[in-house]
Formats: C-alpha cells, structure tokens, sequence
C-alpha cells in the first residue's frame, strides 16, 4: 500500500486533493522549465475561474474574455518569477486583478464624468427592478442583476474584495494576498463594501 | 465592550469567520444592544445575498471562441520554431550574454587562436624544394608559394640589376673607345648591389636554393672588383672582366635565375 503522504495547501494538510494537486505541480514544474504545452494544460485547468473572475470584476463578457487571454500571456511571459510560495490560482488572480484594476483606472482617466453619468443612470433602474431585496419576503435568488449593478458604485478595491469573498469564496488571507495588502485592509474594504451596498440595495427596495 | 472592538466583531460575524459558539456569543450581545441591531439584520440580508447571487452565465459562442484561442495560443509551436528558440537560446548564452567563466574562456580561446594565427603570419614558410620537371635543366626550382612578393621583388630586382652590368661588359667591344662617365654609372650600380648582396644570399639560404646562392656567390666578387676599380685601371681590366663573365656563364646564369623568380614559376604550376 502506497504510503499516505500530505500536502500542504495555505499552511493547511489538505490530503483529499493530493493527486489533483500533485499533478498539477508536475504540470506547473515542466510549464516552468519552458513547456508550452504543459502551460497550456495549467490554461485548460484555470481558464473558467480565470474568466468569471475578470467577468465579476469588469462586468461586461467582452472586456472579461480579453482581459482573462491577457492574463495567460502574462502569466505565460512571468512564469519564472513565481516563487511558490501561494497556490498557483492566487497567483493567477493575482495578475487578473491588477489586470481589471489598471484597465478599470485608465478607463476611469479617460472618460470620468461619462462613467459618473452612467452611474447615476442606472441607479434609477436599480429602483425600478429592486422588488425583490424587501424584508422578510426576500427572493435572494432573484438579485442578480441589482447585485451586479449595485456593486458598480463601490470603489474597484472593494469590489475586488467582496467578489473574491462572496462570488469565490476565498480567506480573507487569500484575497490578502492576491490584493498584495493586509488583513486589516482587506476587512475594511469588505466593511465599507457592505455598508454601501447595504445602502444602495435598501434605495432599491 | 468598546465600539472599535464590536466593528470589528461585527466584520468578523459577517465574513463569517467566527466559530459556531463565538458567533452564538456576538449574536447574545447584539440582541443586548439596540444600535447594533438595528443595522445587523440588513448587513447580514446583504451577505446572504452576495452569497447566494446567481453565477453568469457567458454566452456559449464567446465562451467557446475564448477557450479555441487559448488552446490555439500555448499548443506545441511546430518542430522548426522550436528549433529556432533553442538556437536562439544557444546564441544567447554563447555570445550575447555568456557567464563569467564562458566569457573568460572564450577570450583564453581568441588570444592563443591569435597567437597562432599571428605566429603563422610571422613565420618564414618552409620551402619545398622540386626538381625542374619543366626543362630538364637539373636545376631546382625554390617552391615560393607562401614568399611575400616583396621578396620576390627584392630577388628579382638584384638578379637584373646583375644582368644589366654583366650584359654591359660582354658587350663592350675590345676596340671600343671607353665612355669614362658611362662606366661611373656602372661602378654607382654595382656598388648598390654589393650593399644588398648580402640580404639576399640570407634570403636565398630561408629558401634553401643552392642555386641562388652559388649565383650571388660569384656574383659578389664580380662586384666587388667593379666597385672598387679606379678609372684608369677600367681599360685595361675590361678585357679580364669580359673574360670571367664568359667563362662562368654567368650572364646565362643569371637569366635563368630570372625566369625562376617569374611571377609564376613552373614550382608553383606544378603543385
């Protein structure tokens, strides 16, 4: 019987996903010795996650697919300079969101007072279809869209941490480490988050 | 409890981070305050609703055209590209940017390749010598394939400058009337030639050609009487000198040399 060894996963033994894990490290140790191919496997594994999570950020599948292929290359491009020492995933989020972040400030350079305009347009609609977020006769899974639209007024470093905590369910260390700051940080971005969507789903209803 | 310290509970109650009976513990003291709880049940609606939110969906066609160009994007590149990347690699860490010990290695093998392909250029070519197939004189030809043609002109020039005087003697009459400044021009050349004779027996002996050398020989004792003879003495050694000339051959001789020293001898035909 072939011994039972564990993984370490995020200063936790994690031995349920050792195979899957494993071969991905082997996959991940050929991409890194220049094997595109083997990058293109690591590709197939994360594209998906790689793809909602630009979506949840940038808000349009257009923007979210280039933004997710622009990722790969970098990633494909700075493959060397990964040290390891988080999941390889975090790492590609890493790049996704300082990808979304530029484009979404350069954007914001461009054309400021036109996305403020838009801004405010679509909270008139956001009233207008918000019957669901009522209390006590809450349909949750119906606030699709008013959550999407909701999240759009709250700065892009809070929106990062609420989809990398609600709509991906990562630690609050995780989405620490993606977002290259603190705990701390991370927490008040969430609190804020929440007490602005708090408020805008509440003009809603 | 501070308000500072109930935020922060109340981030860690909404980002559920608490453990079952922490969460029953914060829980018990908000029913206690008013303020909390009035905004808690909202806060906590909102984070079951980004929990529970719906996943987009992406449109099939998009979603599909994203995963071909991917997969276009990191296949295997073909045999030839791949090929082209490790030359490139290879050139790279050969030339562009070697490691030290590379770097100095190669310097260590382009100074001694200096050295000897400077040393070769330096160096006096060993000459082969190759009997005359051409004439069947018996004479050896010097092989001077390798001698700088400023050699050979040095050569050249000394073999007719001598032709030159010793044509002039055999062709004086016995009866000709002695032209006085003429022969001083003659004396002026052979006295020229005496100075360089000896550089030339040392470049007939690097060829290895006795033939050259037993030439310049004779030929600088013949020299050596014209340069030092006076003016009064010439009428009368003149029948003498003719006399020697004819005798060694050494006109013949000479000539024969020249078409040795041609630019192309038979020597260097034949090989």
């Amino acid at each position: 019987m072939a011994p039972r060894v564990k993984f370490k996963t995020d200063g936790k033994y994690e031995d349920g996903i050792l195979l899957m894990k494993n071969a991905e490290t082997d996959i991940l140790q050929q991409a890194m010795s220049g094997s595109r191919s083997a990058f293109g496997k690591l590709v197939e594994l994360h594209q998906e996650k790689v793809l909602y999570l630009a979506y949840d950020l940038m808000g349009d599948w257009d923007d979210a697919k280039d933004a997710a292929q622009e990722t790969f290359i970098r990633a494909f491009q700075k493959l060397s300079r990964f040290e390891g020492k988080s999941r390889f995933s975090s790492w590609l989020y890493r790049i996704t969101v300082n990808l979304c972040m530029d484009i979404h400030r350069k954007r914001k350079r461009q054309a400021t007072d036109a996305l403020d305009a838009e801004t405010e347009e679509n909270l008139p609609d956001l009233k207008e279809n918000g019957s669901a977020f009522r209390e006590n006769t809450l349909e949750y899974t119906e606030l699709k869209g008013e959550i999407d639209a909701a999240l759009t007024t709250v700065s892009i470093n809070q929106r990062t941490a609420v989809v990398l905590k609600f709509f991906h369910e990562l630690s609050v260390r995780e989405i620490a480490d993606i977002m290259e700051c603190s705990e701390s940080t991370v927490r008040i971005h969430l609190f804020r988050a929440m007490k602005r969507l708090k408020e805008t789903l509440r003009e809603v209803a | 409890m501070d308000r500072k310290t109930l935020e922060k509970q109340m981030k860690l109650y909404l980002n559920g981070e608490m453990s079952e009976p922490e969460k029953v513990a914060f829980e018990n003291l908000l029913a206690d305050m008013e303020i909390a709880v009035e905004d808690l049940p909202e806060m906590h609606r909102t984070a079951r609703a980004l929990h529970t939110r719906r996943r987009p969906s992406p449109p099939p066609e998009l979603l599909q055209n994203y995963q071909q160009e991917l997969k276009t994007s990191f296949a295997d590149p073909p045999l030839y590209l791949r090929w082209q990347k490790r030359m490139a690699e290879l050139w790279r860490a050969l030339v562009i940017q070697p490691s030290p010990a590379l770097r100095f290695a190669e310097v260590a093998f382009l100074m001694i390749l200096g050295i000897y392909v400077g040393r070769s250029l330096l160096q006096t070519p060993d000459v082969v010598v190759v009997e005359d197939s051409y004439n069947n004189s018996g004479m050896f030809y010097p092989n001077l394939r390798g001698v700088s043609e400023a050699n050979r002109d040095q050569i050249r020039e000394m073999l007719f400058g001598s032709e030159q005087l010793l044509l002039e003697i055999i062709n004086t009459g016995d009866d000709e009337d002695f032209d006085e400044v003429e022969w001083e021009l003659n004396r002026e050349l052979a006295d020229e030639l005496l100075k360089i004779v000896v550089p030339m027996q040392q470049r007939a002996i690097q060829l290895n050609h006795p033939e050259t050398l037993r030439f310049l020989s004779k030929m600088e004792i013949f020299l050596y009487d014209m340069a030092n003879m006076e003016s009064e003495e010439v009428a009368e050694a003149l029948p003498f000198l003719k006399e020697l000339v004819l005798e060694t051959s050494l006109h013949l001789e000479v000539r024969r040399l020249m078409d040795f020293y041609k630019e192309e001898t038979p020597a260097d035909l034949s090989v």
